[in-house]
């Protein structure tokens, strides 16, 4: 064993193996969460690490310790059905729609912390990602760094309570189409509905109302290329549309309470 | 639809120097989902995490930029 490893990393490791409720890596390699063995079991592997390195010459891994909160970044476009062409740093619909399910299921993930800076993108798949994250049964924390503009904005309302950074911004416009344009009346109508599916989002999942939301929504003269508003962190907060300014710091402590809150109401029931 | 506040002209933009494919592959390693930008057959150069617990942002091993063994497609 000398030969394999000096007596200083022996000596961490063999600290690291007693270290009370640190995460595991498994035999395929997957990270575990924090195992709350009994002391029967953590004496057992203790046996069994000592044993190996006697043994086999062999060591365990480092230990990393596993966070009972899953984290779920949503940058840049946020890509639906269409496969956007490279130059866009694109979020996929279909990376992030499993992560939810699997916080969802896993019993070691408590919460879920989701920091936004998009510029929008699909709105099917900007509305599906929502929809997701306001009906988990486990607490969530939205966070907007940067930018949460367009579809952003009913992802940033989503959350069981939403933040965003002082500096932070999010536009609020209309949905726009373009192309080739069969039958306006009815292509008209059909992009009201669009609208009114992510206005009722919005309305529903934050303080917004609906009519100061269509008010910034159609504001003329604060955009150059559209009309809309683009309000800056504690105009969010102001306008209802956010529930408080912070950051990660403020974000995390919010969820951890909300983790406790869940943990209380379950004893009580 | 879109709905984004980058004009849709910039987002389809779809010139010589945009058009040619993405370089970057993803692949599951070790259970994460990593983006990786392929250097060799078997190796590849991390991009991003894409779907990874906490504590793999903070192992070296895993941080963009590593050379990651590419598994056998």
């Amino acid at each position: 064993v000398l030969s394999l490893s000096n007596d200083n990393r022996l000596h961490t490791n063999l600290l690291q193996l007693r270290c009370e409720g640190a995460g595991m890596i498994n035999n395929s390699g997957q990270y575990m969460g924090e195992e709350t063995e009994k002391p029967n079991d953590k004496k057992q592997l203790q046996e069994q690490a000592i044993q190996s390195i006697q043994q086999l010459g062999t060591i365990a891994p480092p230990t990393i310790q596993e966070s009972n909160i899953h984290c779920i970044t949503i940058i840049g476009q946020i890509e639906g059905h269409m496969i956007l062409p490279p130059q866009n740093k694109t979020t996929k619909y279909e990376h992030i729609i499993p992560q939810l399910v699997a916080v969802e299921q896993n019993p070691k993930l408590e919460g879920l912390l989701i920091i936004l800076n998009t510029v929008g993108g699909d709105v099917e798949a900007g509305l599906a990602i929502a929809e997701m994250i306001s009906s988990m049964s486990k607490p969530s924390v939205t966070l907007v760094l940067g930018g949460g503009h367009s579809i952003g904005v009913p992802i940033a309302a989503s959350g069981k309570q939403s933040f965003i950074a002082e500096t932070a911004t999010m536009t609020i416009h209309p949905i726009r189409m373009n192309g080739l344009v069969i039958g306006v009346p009815q292509s008209f109508e059909y992009l009201e509905k669009m609208q009114e599916r992510v206005t009722r989002f919005v309305t529903s999942h934050s303080n917004i109302d609906e009519q100061k939301f269509k008010e910034l929504m159609y504001k003329t003269g604060e955009l150059t290329r559209d009309i809309g508003t683009t309000v800056i962190g504690a105009d969010a907060v102001a306008y209802g549309l956010i529930d408080r300014t912070g950051g990660i710091g403020d974000a995390m402590k919010c969820l951890r309470e909300l983790i406790e809150q869940k943990k209380l109401e379950g004893e009580q029931a | 639809m879109i709905h984004s506040i980058i004009p849709l002209e910039v987002i389809y933009e779809s010139n010589d120097m945009n058009n040619k494919m993405s370089s970057t592959i993803m692949c599951h390693i070790n259970g994460l989902q990593l983006e990786v930008m392929p250097i060799h057959l078997a190796k590849g150069q991390i991009v991003r995490l894409v779907n990874a617990p906490l504590g793999a942002y903070l192992d070296p091993a895993f941080s963009p930029g590593s050379i990651v063994h590419l598994p056998l497609q």
